[in-house]
């Protein structure tokens, strides 16, 4: 677990030093990138692949991203490369399974009320335009906030705010057209 | 903007924003929950200035290797005796991987050994094939296969054709060997008294052997030498021997050292099988304790000593060890002890310690299931389980059990069995079972 001194640091400095550190072979520096880049991963997983197998393919893209660290020839462009990492992951992933990554409807158990709805949603955002599905992913389940999003993907703040604002009116659409068909 | 609240949480809180609210709280299950990262074992612990040339250690390593057989074989081709000698080291080398047979007789102890296999090691030829053997073994990249992989071959090549080694050993000891005439072959009585025809079968041997010397020529020996061979522990009497006890071949009074070593080499490749077959850890010492019948030559009883009696490993090689076939003898009964030392392996993560590592690289994601499967099935939180995985030598998950059984509700025991059956597991944890602990 990091110190507070060490979470200020990341924040004021952002991830470059510990990103150096990793290239390095510092096992901690890998540790804080970890646990930096652990939600956005997640949720560009999850916007991408089943729910059950998201952390499966964390663990992979992790594993992948230390060991071709050393290869990353800008320390700055980490959180693309890793978000690049993550998302072909995913896709060779569907690829290799030839899953939708729209969960079925009907599954053999029953879910709870709240996880029932919480996939209801899910699956409304995997079913908008990839553009918009990460943002909204990274926005409404992992909770961050659009310049932590630009910040941590390498896209660029009006991107991620165009993005997060059209994807919203979709999904509102989209629940909503859901809601009446219902 | 209105979207401010979307953008960064801040500004007015209006329906939209209620409405990005409420829906992160319905979303909120889906959640990251930060799961301890397990760094692959394979993963580099620091960037290394030869990271980029790793190629270069396997290339480098076989034209070394390449040179090392090039030049052992010109040098073996050099002097047809090295060749001969090259086995006769690799079987010296094999035997003393077995250790020296420990041998206690029963009765009173044996003598001391004096085979043949000690007076070969003085041979300058050997001694000289015995120096270079370690130079290959040196130039190749270190093998993952146990070398023992490469024995049981050469042991049952040379096992399989005692006829054809004892052929070949007289050539080494004589080289300057004279072409045989035409002359010698039809009537051997008019071969030249040389080296060569020693070994081969002459009228006072055809004599004493009779039948057996024409039905087999392997058997017409100058001065009946016993052949060391376990395949003589199978020959059978003379004819002669038969119709008359009294021309019958003089019995040894006991079995040397190098009898046991050759009736053991028999049935060694059965016995080290037992220890991949059993997960034996590479290099455990099973002590077998032998009953031979004199009369016969063949193993009364074989019992296995120390940490592996009464086990499935001991069972093993006491049933492989039985099996062995020793030349007839004197006396009524020989006991004798024989180390046989397990190889490594290829599944020796069987091991309590792989369990470990298994429990390390799968538990974490074995919980992170486990919560899905209660979030999604309402198990009460705090409840544990315990989860029991057999994992496959292909590293995927072949069986779950959960402990105790009723713990769970039959939905949630089936989300979690088959939510824990798609992990794939590194190879190097594979083929083990082991127990997980849970909490729900």
């Amino acid at each position: 677990m990091r110190s507070a001194g060490q979470q200020r640091e990341t924040r004021d400095r952002g991830l470059l030093p510990w990103v150096t550190a990793a290239q390095r072979g510092d096992r901690d520096a890998f540790a804080v990138l970890y646990e930096e880049m652990g939600p956005v991963v997640h949720g560009l997983l999850l916007a991408r692949v089943r729910t059950f197998d998201v952390a499966d393919l964390q663990q992979d893209v992790f594993a992948l991203a230390l060991q071709r660290l050393p290869t990353l020839q800008e320390p700055a462009a980490f959180p693309g490369w890793l978000c690049s990492i993550a998302r072909n992951a995913a896709v060779d992933h569907l690829r290799r399974r030839s899953l939708d990554p729209v969960e079925p409807a009907r599954t053999p158990y029953a879910l709870a009320p709240h996880v029932a709805d919480a996939r209801r949603v899910l699956d409304a955002i995997r079913r908008l335009p990839e553009a918009y599905r990460e943002p909204l992913v990274l926005r409404l389940v992992e909770g961050l906030t659009g310049p932590e999003i630009a910040e941590k993907t390498g896209m660029t703040p009006g991107s991620v705010r165009v993005n997060l604002s059209r994807g919203m009116k979709r999904l509102r659409t989209s629940l909503g057209v859901m809601t009446d068909a219902r | 903007m209105h979207d401010d609240y979307l953008w960064d949480g801040t500004g007015e809180l209006d329906d939209e924003g209620a409405q990005m609210l409420a829906l992160q709280r319905t979303l909120a299950p889906l959640r990251y929950e930060p799961e301890a990262f397990r760094i692959p074992r394979s993963a580099p612990a620091a960037e290394s200035p030869f990271a980029s040339s790793r190629w270069l250690v396997p290339v480098v390593a076989a034209v070394v290797a390449a040179a090392a057989v090039l030049v052992l074989g010109l040098g073996s081709r050099s002097s047809p005796a090295d060749d001969v000698d090259v086995v006769v080291v690799s079987a010296q080398t094999s035997a003393t991987a077995d250790t020296e047979p420990a041998v206690h007789e029963f009765p009173g102890q044996l003598p001391p050994v004096s085979g043949s296999e000690g007076a070969a090691t003085a041979l300058p030829a050997k001694t000289a094939t015995s120096a270079r053997l370690p130079e290959r073994s040196k130039a190749t990249p270190p093998d993952p296969k146990p070398p023992r992989a490469a024995k049981p071959r050469r042991e049952r090549r040379r096992t399989s054709a005692p006829s054809k080694r004892s052929r070949r050993q007289p050539r080494t000891k004589s080289p300057q060997r004279a072409p045989v005439s035409v002359d010698c072959i039809l009537d051997p009585t008019g071969c030249p008294n040389d080296g060569n025809t020693k070994a081969r079968p002459r009228s006072r041997d055809a004599q004493r052997n009779g039948v057996d010397c024409m039905l087999d020529p392997a058997l017409c020996r100058p001065g009946g030498t016993k052949d060391p061979s376990p395949r003589s522990a199978d020959k059978m009497p003379s004819v002669d021997c038969v119709l008359d006890p009294s021309k019958c071949e003089p019995l040894p009074e006991t079995l040397t050292s190098a009898d046991l070593r050759a009736g053991m080499r028999l049935v060694k490749s059965r016995v080290l099988a037992c220890g991949p077959k059993h997960h034996a850890p590479g290099g455990q010492k099973v002590k077998v304790k032998l009953g031979i019948l004199g009369a016969t030559g063949r193993v009364l009883d074989a019992t296995a000593m120390g940490t592996a009696s009464d086990t499935p490993l001991g069972r093993c090689v006491e049933k492989a060890a039985s099996k062995a076939r020793f030349p007839r003898f004197k006396r009524a009964r020989l006991g004798a002890v024989y180390p046989f030392t397990m190889p490594g392996s290829k599944t020796t993560p069987k091991t309590s310690k792989s369990a470990e590592t298994l429990m390390q690289e799968v538990s974490g994601r074995v919980n992170v299931k486990a919560r899905g499967c209660a979030l999604v099935h309402d198990v009460p939180s705090g409840t544990k389980v315990d989860v029991e995985l057999t994992v496959s030598s292909a590293g995927k998950v072949t069986k779950v059990r959960l402990l105790p059984r009723d713990s769970l509700s039959s939905d949630a025991s089936r989300c979690l069995n088959n939510a824990i059956r798609k992990l794939v597991v590194s190879p190097s944890a594979a083929g083990v079972r082991g127990r997980i602990p849970v909490s729900l």
